[in-house]
């Protein structure tokens, strides 16, 4: 199975091409902005380099979040358009899932993804050993998501750790990955149903809005 | 040569296919799907709600066209989207969906300027022959330019501080006649009496055509201050409504008057776009203004001057008739004026 795969949503644009597991090429740049310019030029020097083009893909995977919201709209954008233009099947997979299964292969421990939220957050998911999610990422301060990992002895990955990790008990150990790889993200694409509708973006923080009070009539 | 076109940039989701064959031209398909029920409660676009909207439906939207159209995408000759200015969440939406089909199918990327679509709509419907004068007045923009060509702009007057349409949003907020301003402002204008507030008339007897609104909104807040306490009456609010209406038209006509004066060539026509350009007060003010200079007076339908993906494809047309068409690694943009001086 072929697979065209691609992230945006850290700091990061990566994008590899993988063949029945194998990774024909892959293009990983560590960008925080700029994966709206990178990104299809990236694509096509992928699909390149892999002699592959869209017509013999089988699917295509992206990573939906969370992240950047903008990075997160990068990809998703660019990835349903491909969909629609090919006719392949588009897997979404969680950001914090790619990157806990990469720190997994090298691991096995239980692993907790934490990806930098901005305004001081982090978006922190936990995996146990078989990689399976403990609960759905939630948008904490790093003392919130400490007090999630507790005493528990967790590597904790992602470019939201060292938010994390002065605030954790010595249980919890540092892991080395901090953005997600296209390539674990096409293997384990490889391997999933494929949807009846497309991938959505998972925000986890709601947009800032706020209805003005009484509709913002002088006098109500 | 035929055209799908993107359009993205506020809070409108639409994608529009145009062909032009022999001199002939025609909109095959325009799928839109307005954003008002999503952005209502707040009495105004958000952002962040706005890229969100955008990136759900644009995808189908794209599908539905090329359905209606009855086309292949093989038969395209190039892939258009808004590239700015606007609000930059969704205009990367537009643009990385837009991207994505070029790539697939190695059609020309066009990156439009929204205020180019705008200011190119009148070719599309009325063939208007350069140059013209184009007042280009919408929520986001107050603009006065020649039109000399593709890409060839000259600004002669811009709004010093809030869009036409923004006054009227903002101002619609507070009297509380509902979102969007402009279409809420107009409606309650009917059974109002014009001349009962005496607003006043910004920029009056000075030179050039610049716009400014500001002034306007916050007398519209001193007005509804000094009425007498308790809660606002639907007959002031009427009222203070249609001498809103009364002063922004007075404003523009004063000023696009000017604009006559400024021109370096003798315009062709005078030409309104953007969403406030459906006012149909407006509207018949800026006939008379053409008539009075001896030029006549050209404005698309209602639906081709509120945001739409009709002028976005046209204007990509426009411009890969002339072989402007641009890298996959353009970097969208939030803010992009349409003549070179400004930029």
């Amino acid at each position: 199975m072929r697979v065209l795969a691609f992230d945006t949503t850290t700091s990061a644009c990566s994008v590899a091409v993988c063949e029945d597991g194998e990774t024909k090429a892959l293009f990983h740049d560590l960008m925080v902005h700029g994966q709206a310019e990178a990104l299809i030029p990236a694509i096509e020097k992928t699909m390149n380099e892999a002699g592959v083009t869209y017509g013999e893909l089988d699917r295509i995977a992206v990573a939906v979040g969370p992240g950047s919201f903008t990075g997160v709209r990068v990809g998703l954008a660019a990835g349903r358009g491909i969909g629609i233009a090919t006719g392949h099947p588009v897997i979404g997979l969680l950001t914090t899932e790619v990157i806990a299964a990469e720190s997994q292969i090298a691991t096995s421990l239980p692993t907790a993804v934490a990806i930098d939220a901005r305004r001081a957050e982090v978006y922190l998911q936990c995996f146990d050993v078989n990689g399976i999610a403990t609960a759905a990422p939630a948008c904490l301060l790093p003392e919130a998501a400490a007090d999630v990992l507790g005493n528990h002895p967790w590597v904790l990955v992602g470019d939201g750790a060292v938010r994390v990790q002065p605030h954790v008990d010595s249980a919890v150990v540092p892991g080395e990955i901090t953005v997600a790889n296209a390539s674990v993200l096409a293997n384990l694409a490889a391997t999933r149903p494929i949807p009846q509708t497309p991938p959505s973006p998972i925000y986890v923080r709601p947009p800032d809005a706020t209805a003005p009070k009484d509709g913002g009539r002088l006098r109500p | 040569m035929r055209v799908l076109g993107i359009e993205t940039s506020c809070d409108e989701t639409a994608v529009a296919i145009v062909e032009e064959r022999q001199g002939g031209r025609r909109c095959l398909a325009h799928a839109l799907s307005s954003q008002i029920e999503e952005h209502r409660p707040f009495g105004g676009v958000v952002p962040e709600i706005a890229a969100r909207t955008h990136l759900d439906r644009l995808d189908q939207l794209v599908e539905r066209a090329m359905s209606d159209a009855g086309i292949e995408y093989d038969s395209l000759d190039g892939i258009a989207a808004t590239a700015g200015p606007g609000l930059i969440g969704g205009v990367i939406v537009g643009v990385m969906t837009a991207k994505a089909l070029s790539s697939v199918h190695r059609k020309p990327f066009i990156a439009v300027n929204h205020l180019e679509g705008h200011a190119l709509t009148a070719r599309f419907t009325d063939d208007v022959a350069y140059p013209y004068l184009l007042l280009l007045v919408s929520g986001g923009h107050c603009q006065l330019l020649e039109v000399k060509g593709v890409g060839h702009y000259q600004r002669l007057g811009t709004t010093l501080d809030d869009a036409a349409g923004e006054c009227f949003d903002k101002a619609a907020k507070m009297l509380g006649l509902g979102f969007p301003g402009g279409p809420a402002v107009e409606q309650a204008a009917q059974s109002g009496q014009a001349d009962r507030f005496d607003l006043p008339r910004p920029l009056k007897g000075r030179d050039g055509c610049d716009f400014s609104f500001s002034g306007l909104k916050t007398a519209v807040r001193h007005t509804v201050e000094a009425l007498p306490a308790g809660s606002l009456q639907k007959q002031d609010a009427v009222d203070l409504a249609a001498s809103l209406q009364a002063a922004v038209v007075a404003h523009i006509v004063d000023r696009c008057s000017n604009g006559f004066e400024m021109v370096e060539n003798t315009p062709t026509a005078f030409v309104a776009a953007g969403g406030v350009a459906a006012n149909i007060a407006l509207r018949t003010a800026m006939d008379q203004v053409a008539e009075d200079h001896g030029v006549p007076f050209v404005v698309p339908p209602v639906e081709l001057c509120t945001d739409n993906a009709v002028m976005i494809a046209w204007a990509g047309l426009e411009r890969l008739t002339l072989g402007l068409t641009d890298p996959l690694d353009f970097k969208p943009k939030p803010r992009w004026p349409l003549d070179a001086a400004n930029a």
